[in-house]
């Protein structure tokens, strides 16, 4: 089976944008707060069918 | 590798009245004043109704502009902003997108192609603060003034534009404004100190790689190229990125005073627009500080102000500034 894209490493490597929530068709990303009280993306596995669109629009990736 | 523009200004609009309640020199409400104009839409960043967080949002009729005018400095939720934009694009819609060069970017990713009804327009950003932070910030204020937070603007410009502070109105039986000179203001002075940005901030990629059509910051280095320009309401350096962009400020000319100068006398003053801020050493000590003391006892921990005059000063530039306008 496909591998779950790796959206970032560290969290320097996210911006927030949310490009990655909005082109994913599933719905697989949520876009979360964590304690520092900034959002990242987090993928649910369930929905996530490894197209990695999601990778594809990341402004840090390309 | 930085993206030089095509053309540097420095403008603000003719009319003080719009210019007086803008961060700078009033840019963006033309801009989207001519978008609106064209039946088109605007997007940018309102504070939410209980002051408590940004939040995107789009506006189509001019009576709404108000509430994205003057920069916010948190960094804004964009919820289903981009797709929003995408559906807009593909119908038609002429759309105006305002944020910060990351969110320009995003945007651009997601679109996957240029659309010639879309313009973006980003600003110099000098790192975005903590929402979290601001929330903090608010309930420990709303607690000390034992009233709600009703309005905030950050770049209040009632001591002048370049001598801006935070004007803050809160509800209760009566309303009351307070006025916080910018090195008075504790959550300002975090974010001066670059200990509330977010941490890719520290390491900005959109600085390396502009996709905006313009971008608009603060001319503060105004007063070495056009003197004359600064009657203490606020000059915007305007960025020019593509013909697009050059089209579009050609179109609200006509409501602008407007001088070309070169980039580097633009962004002389204001080098967010290539460097990325330094992350101090105290950063993520301050941040696990911040889920475990009070806002107050943050503040005490790690902003060590030393009271200046900072009244007589501001009033001495006041009066500068009003002989400016009067010689002329």
């Amino acid at each position: 089976m496909a591998e779950i894209p790796i959206l970032f490493e560290r969290k320097e490597e996210c911006c927030g944008c949310t490009a990655c929530y909005a082109i994913c068709s599933k719905g697989a990303i949520s876009m979360r707060e964590d304690k520092e009280g900034f959002e990242y993306p987090v993928i649910d596995k369930e929905k996530c069918v490894s197209c990695y669109s999601c990778l594809h629009v990341c402004p840090f990736k390309s | 590798m930085q993206s030089i523009p095509i053309k540097t200004y420095a403008a603000y609009s003719l009319d003080d009245a719009v210019r007086s309640c803008s961060s700078s020199g009033a840019i963006f409400s033309l801009l989207a004043e001519l978008i609106l104009d064209r039946q088109g839409v605007v997007y940018g960043v309102k504070m939410s109704a209980d002051c408590y967080g940004a939040e995107f949002t789009s506006v189509t009729d001019r009576a709404e502009l108000g509430k994205l005018r003057g920069s916010k400095y948190l960094q804004a939720k964009v919820g289903d902003t981009y797709r929003k934009v995408r559906r807009d694009l593909q119908v038609g819609k002429t759309v105006l997108f305002t944020g910060t060069g990351c969110q320009v970017n995003g945007l651009k990713g997601l679109l996957g192609q240029d659309y010639d009804n879309l313009i973006c327009v980003d600003v110099i950003c000098h790192g975005v603060p903590s929402p979290a932070l601001w929330r903090k910030y608010v309930a420990s204020k709303e607690q000390q003034q034992g009233e709600k937070l009703k309005r905030v603007n950050f770049r209040c410009k009632d001591l002048g534009w370049s001598n801006f502070g935070v004007k803050e109105v809160f509800q209760g039986i009566v309303i009351k404004e307070e006025y916080i000179p910018l090195k008075e203001s504790s959550y300002m002075q975090m974010f001066l100190h670059n200990y509330s940005l977010r941490p890719s901030c520290y390491q900005c990629r959109a600085k390396k790689e502009k996709q905006s059509d313009v971008t608009i910051a603060d001319f503060w280095g105004i007063n070495d190229v056009a003197v004359e320009m600064n009657d203490e309401l606020g000059v915007s350096l305007v960025l020019i990125r593509s013909k697009k962009g050059e089209k579009v400020i050609g179109d609200i000319s006509k409501g602008l005073c407007l001088k070309e100068v070169s980039y580097e006398a633009g962004v002389k003053k204001n080098p967010s627009e290539y460097y990325s801020v330094a992350k101090p050493p105290q950063r993520e000590a301050f941040f696990e500080d911040m889920t475990k003391i009070s806002y107050l006892e943050l503040s005490r921990k790690y902003l060590t102000t030393k009271k200046r005059p900072f009244k007589a000063v501001a009033k001495k530039k006041i009066k500068a500034g009003l002989e400016l306008l009067f010689r002329e």
